[in-house]
């Protein structure tokens, strides 16, 4: 397996990592504290269910932790830690089915959903639109709330690429590395997941 | 308007859709955008995507799953503990069921016979044939 240049910051999980190995209970917490909220996010965005999404979360650590020797400590920790995440979600859809158990509008008004009520006040500025009129900020938010709700529709591997590159902020080659295909594979997933996104949008704007 | 004009100015969206879209380019991709009504449309759409999908933040994870994921790697670790996710407790339950249900079916068996033969004991005595006098 290739190896790749650390940065600071996996640089300082790898020395975590060691801890890890050499039973240093604080170096599992730490990990654990620094990658919770993004694991139990991807899970989040990708399942749509809260209480799944803690299980998988929790799947994915004990996991990780319990496999912490098999990893390759040149390699980023977090991408290993995603590929974990990601495959223990893609395998709870096919097991499961990909029912999401909370309607959006439901989702919005109680602010727990998959859409909630801090993420839909974002604002999208329509091309020579004033959007800071209110029917122009409510429209906006309609159309992120009906993009979110087909994300949960798109094939699972779309998906996963799409909430890495857009909430994680990975490149393509990361992604590559934690679906474990090939960068233009990767790349080609995220094209055709967003085109899928914008045809949802044919008619509503 | 050009096929291969409209081509380009797909390509160039999805270039804008990755966040890797050159000021030259995106340039370029206006002004076609403004003269082609379906790459215009396009590139509308796609702006929406991209600013709904970049909208999507952390979620805070649950406030005890720290304390759950390090409760069950203590017990994961503990001398003699079988992996919570290790398949070695399902087989060791799978087969401390066989053998009670085998033990079970072999009692109720046995259980049977006795009774059969103690209710048939008599039968069998009074149906013997008589022996002649």
């Amino acid at each position: 397996m290739a190896t790749t240049r650390l940065s600071r910051d996996s640089r300082e999980d790898a020395r975590l990592v060691k801890g890890c190995r050499e039973g240093d209970a604080r170096a599992y917490e730490l990990l654990v504290r620094k990658y919770q909220d993004p694991v139990f996010s991807i899970a989040y965005r990708m399942v749509g269910d809260r209480e799944d999404a803690r299980d998988l979360a929790q799947e994915t650590f004990v996991r990780a932790l319990e496999g912490i020797d098999t990893f390759n400590i040149r390699m980023p920790f977090r991408a290993w830690l995603f590929r974990i995440c990601t495959n223990a979600v893609i395998d709870h859809l096919r097991k499961y089915g990909k029912v999401r158990d909370i309607p959006v509008e439901m989702a919005v008004a109680a602010g727990a959903g998959p859409f909630d009520g801090g993420e839909c006040a974002v604002v999208i500025e329509m091309p020579g639109s004033d959007t800071e009129i209110p029917e122009n900020i409510s429209v906006a938010n309609e159309t992120a709330v009906t993009v979110r709700e087909a994300l949960m529709d798109l094939p699972e591997h779309y998906r996963a690429v799409v909430v890495l590159h857009h909430m994680e902020g990975m490149s393509y080659s990361e992604i590559s590395r934690v679906m474990e295909v090939p960068r233009n594979t990767a790349k080609t997933w995220g094209h055709r997941a967003r085109a899928l996104l914008c045809d949802t949008l044919e008619g509503v704007v | 308007m050009s096929v291969s004009e409209c081509e380009r100015a797909s390509a160039a969206i999805e270039e804008f859709g990755d966040g890797e879209l050159g000021r030259a380019k995106w340039l370029l991709l206006r002004r076609h955008a403004r003269r082609c009504s379906r790459c215009g449309s396009y590139l509308g759409r796609m702006k929406i995507v991209v600013r709904a999908l970049d909208g999507m933040n952390h979620l805070e994870a649950p406030g005890d799953l720290e304390e759950t994921v390090l409760t069950c790697l203590e017990r994961a670790c503990a001398p003699g503990a079988v992996s919570i996710f290790s398949t070695e407790g399902v087989h060791d339950h799978r087969n401390l069921f066989l053998v009670a249900g085998a033990a079970g079916l072999g009692l109720a068996a046995v259980a049977l016979a006795v009774v059969r033969w103690a209710l048939y004991r008599g039968r069998d005595e009074s149906l013997a044939p008589i022996a002649p006098a």
